[in-house]
């Protein structure tokens, strides 16, 4: 195992008198496919947004290389390089397709390279050049998410955060959102993706995390052949 | 427990009893403040009941007030005063002639009609938009009682009004109103009302009629907005409507504020400290000497002075002196923590 | 007629000041979720300045009452820091509370009599076209506010901190997680919301030119109503929601018999009630009715 790029470690974090996330620890390697899967209300999404800084954890660390993450602001750890592409995807509506992808360069390190980057999202996503003076409400779903993306990618992340991708969209739709990622993925790009969609989720990623009630209860490889009674055990426990 | 929960009520009661007794060994101009000090104290317990249960903002409750207090001064300004400096007014109002305590019961009535009428319209609104429609009432309420003779002495000043609010019914009726706004705490519908204010939606879902729970609220604490407004006139012997416009409306804001937006005790407490301070300010803008010091401040610096500690809490304390809670036993194992409001 | 038109050019001009205020409280509210109720402060310290500046040559006078505007403006920035996180009914009453401080710090220092500004008043004077006579500040106002609102238009809609002030407007949360330094953003906007005081301050300080500790007072109140009326959530309701309350005042004031004027106060804030009654989102907001945020 090299230099994990992010490391979490014994993180804790509450939400009044309900304990969301306890004692969580895992670490991500460079360019790494991670998936967070497990049942609603088990901390995945709490997870996410513990990283980027919209929730204080009580107690343990998120690391990005050397640098400590707690306590920072939400724009900032996107500035270090952290890009989130929230759950319900929090494109807005009522500003253009262009606009909403002007608005990720602000998350930017570096300010060259930005027509590079501007051409790869474009190829990978012809939609958000194509319809660039719409007002962003009115994509369809599976093109409001890859605006979305898009939106994260332009930021030039070294590590992306996925928070229920798929959620809302049509099975077509969704083979079309993997096939991008995997575009993603070459990139040399870290993914941390939480999905409702375990199965495809365990099949794409390097690795699946399994939380419920806060905790990982699982790890699956994702070369490993997966047992559904396994995993249903460890969704709603034994 | 059950002395536990009565002393919820028994220690503000002992607070302003103790507050009376000792104004009423004070004279002169300091003995004034001390009435002053306690019917101010009766306007925040009132607006306690509407804001501390419901959680809403109130910036009209000094509409009642100021209605209260013009009723109960055109109700006890003898007929032929009111004949003479107040000739335009409704032909009923220069005919009535009311005792001193009638006027209080008219008082606190029209205080408690008026909040209804008022309430079956705004209650409907929280938050921001709530604050704001309140605002509009006591705007409203002013430009029509500043410019409207017939009801009121207009740009004028009403009076004289009888100054019968001496320390025995400045006491009376701030203990009273405690005593109305602890019973109606207790009651299931401020239950519900509480419950509401800390959980919008689940109340809803679990029945409550957070609208008419509101309204009831809202016209109780009206009717003893209207009943200290009376007060207030008996003490003055003379008002006018700016006396009873914005700045009082900050002040008792303020004290709410102060002593923690949610309790009686905060309510009680938040009055009577900042009450006295401002008493205690007053005084020293007209230059005496305060426990051997002589103080000259210029005048105006109470509010500046007021405004900066008000300023100050809901920055740095924002649930106020008390947190927002109850009084606790004082005999309890310490380390507990009392319930909330 | 000539009376119309006379009563349309004079609302336009309280129109377009009105306009300015509301913006200037709307910018704030956007990115803060805040009204403040200390703007009329704001106001009232551009105007003392232009007060104290007396003998000093007019382009300075300016500059100042904006430099003083501003820096009041980016003092309660930092004041209200603690407020980005509390309810709704503590962030109200805690402007009303800096408000109040601010006016009783103003009554301290000047009294409450109120002194002569004396700023450009030869715009005072009129012209006449065709049997209408116009100051030259209604001119000016209007000239002015409609400068002043395109500026501001130009930069939400073209530049980087205009775009990264309408992301934070419309969802905050979101905009910090692209990289939007909120803190930047919010100072912006309270910087704006001081220039346009220091302009409110001046148009006015020609037409009513006694500083008193309400001067300012007296301006949000109005177009704190239109902000309401309009609707708060988009700075276009808000702006427009200003101007129509400002024009709406000279036009009920014109229109009204004499003896009734003295209740338009009732008539305005009458309004405001049956507007959050029936459109709490604001008259001019399309689209569908939002749920309420606060």
């Amino acid at each position: 195992m090299g230099e994990a790029v992010l490391q979490v470690g014994e993180l804790d974090v509450w939400f009044g008198p309900l304990q969301a996330v306890r004692k969580l620890s895992f670490a991500l390697q460079p360019g790494e496919v991670v998936g967070l899967v497990g049942p609603n209300g088990a901390g995945k999404s709490t997870t996410l947004l513990t990283i980027m800084g919209m929730n204080q954890p009580t107690s343990g660390s998120v690391r990005l290389g050397d640098r400590e993450l707690v306590g920072l602001s939400p724009e900032t750890i996107a500035q270090l390089g952290i890009a989130l592409v929230p759950e319900g995807r929090r494109i807005y509506a009522e500003f253009t397709v262009a606009e909403n992808l002007r608005l990720g360069t602000f998350g930017r390190r570096q300010a060259d390279g930005l027509e590079a980057d501007l051409a790869w999202v474009n190829s990978l996503f012809p939609i958000v050049d194509e319809f660039r003076d719409r007002p962003a409400g009115q994509l369809s779903g599976g093109q409001q998410q890859q605006l979305a993306i898009a939106r994260a990618l332009i930021a030039r992340p070294q590590i992306l955060l996925l928070d229920e991708p798929s959620l809302g969209l049509a099975p077509t739709i969704v083979d079309g959102l993997f096939d991008a990622l995997a575009e993603i993925r070459k990139r040399g790009v870290t993914i941390l993706m939480v999905e409702q969609r375990a199965q495809l989720t365990a099949e794409f990623a390097d690795r699946s995390l399994v939380m419920r009630g806060g905790e990982i209860v699982l790890t699956l490889a994702g070369d490993e052949p997966l047992d559904p009674a396994q995993i249903a055990s460890a969704y709603f426990g034994a | 427990m059950a002395a536990r929960r009565a002393w919820e009520l028994i220690g503000p009661v002992l607070l302003v009893a103790a507050v009376g007794f000792v104004g009423s060994l004070t004279s002169g101009s300091m003995e004034f403040q001390f009435r002053s000090v306690l019917v101010i104290a009766t306007i925040v317990v009132a607006l306690h009941v509407f804001v501390g249960n419901s959680g809403v903002i109130s910036f009209g409750h000094v509409s009642f007030v100021v209605l209260g207090a013009i009723a109960a001064g055109v109700a006890t300004t003898p007929a032929e005063i009111k004949a003479r400096s107040l000739s335009e007014l409704f032909p009923f109002l220069l005919d009535l002639q009311l005792s001193n305590i009638e006027s209080l019961v008219l008082a606190a009535v029209l205080g408690g009609v008026f909040a209804f009428l008022v309430g079956v319209p705004i209650m409907r609104l929280s938050g921001l938009q709530a604050g704001i429609a309140t605002f509009a009432v006591i705007i409203i309420t002013n430009n029509v009682f500043r410019n409207w003779d017939r009801i009121g002495p207009a740009a004028r000043a009403l009076g004289p009004i009888p100054e019968t609010t001496g320390f025995l019914q400045a006491t009376i009726g701030l203990v009273l109103v405690i005593v109305v706004a602890y019973g109606y705490q207790r009651t299931r519908m401020a239950r519900m009302l509480r419950a509401a204010r800390e959980d919008p939606a689940a109340a809803q879902s679990s029945g409550v009629n957070i609208y008419r729970q509101r309204l009831l609220a809202f016209t109780l604490s009206g009717a003893m907005a209207g009943l200290s407004g009376g007060l207030l006139a008996h003490l003055l012997g003379s008002v006018t409507t700016e006396v009873v416009f914005l700045d009082l409306t900050f002040i008792t804001l303020a004290m709410l504020v102060v002593g923690g937006i949610g309790s009686l005790w905060g309510a009680v407490v938040g009055a009577l400290s900042i009450a006295g301070l401002n008493a205690f300010l007053a005084e020293a803008e007209r230059e005496v000497g305060v426990f051997g010091f002589d103080i000259d401040l210029p005048s105006g610096t109470r509010l500046v002075v007021l405004g900066i500690i008000m300023a100050a809490v809901l920055l740095f304390r924002p649930s106020g002196l008390t947190g927002g809670r109850e009084l606790s036993w004082p005999f309890a194992r310490r380390g507990r923590v009392a319930p909330g409001g | 007629m000539t009376d119309l038109i006379q009563s349309l050019v004079d609302g336009v001009a309280l129109g377009s000041l009105y306009a300015l205020a509301a913006l200037g409280i709307g910018l704030v509210f956007g990115v803060m979720r805040l009204i403040n109720f200390a703007y009329g402060e704001v106001i009232t310290a551009a105007a003392y300045t232009l007060l104290l500046t007396k003998d000093l040559n007019v382009g300075l006078r300016i500059l100042l009452a904006v430099a003083v505007a501003v820096a009041l403006s980016l003092v309660m920035e930092f004041v209200f820091r603690p407020l980005r996180v509390a309810t709704p009914a503590t962030m109200l009453i805690t402007t009303f509370a800096v408000s109040f401080l601010l006016q009783n710090v103003a009554v301290l220092w000047f009294g409450t009599q109120g002194e002569s500004i004396g700023f450009l008043s030869d715009l005072n004077r009129a012209f006449e076209i065709g049997g209408i006579r116009i100051r030259w500040i209604t001119l000016v106002s209007i000239l002015v506010g409609g400068a002043f609102l395109a500026a501001i238009a130009y930069l939400l809609d073209r530049t980087d901190i205009g775009l990264q002030m309408r992301a934070a407007a419309s969802d905050f949360t979101t905009a910090r997680l692209l990289g939007v330094r909120a803190t930047r953003v919010i100072i912006f906007a309270f910087i704006l919301s001081g220039v346009l005081a220091a302009v409110v301050a001046m148009m006015l300080a020609v037409q009513r030119p006694l500083a008193t500790p309400t001067f300012g007072f007296f301006v949000v109140i109005p177009a704190l109503v239109g902000v309401v009326v309009g609707g708060l959530d988009r700075l276009l309701s808000a702006t427009i929601g200003g101007f129509v309350i400002g024009f709406a005042t000279v036009m009920l004031s014109d229109l009204l018999p004499s003896q009734s004027r003295v209740f338009l106060n009732s008539v305005l804030f009458g309004l405001v009630i049956v507007v959050l009654l029936v459109k709490p989102n604001g008259l001019f907001l399309r689209g569908a009715a939002t749920a309420e945020r606060l």
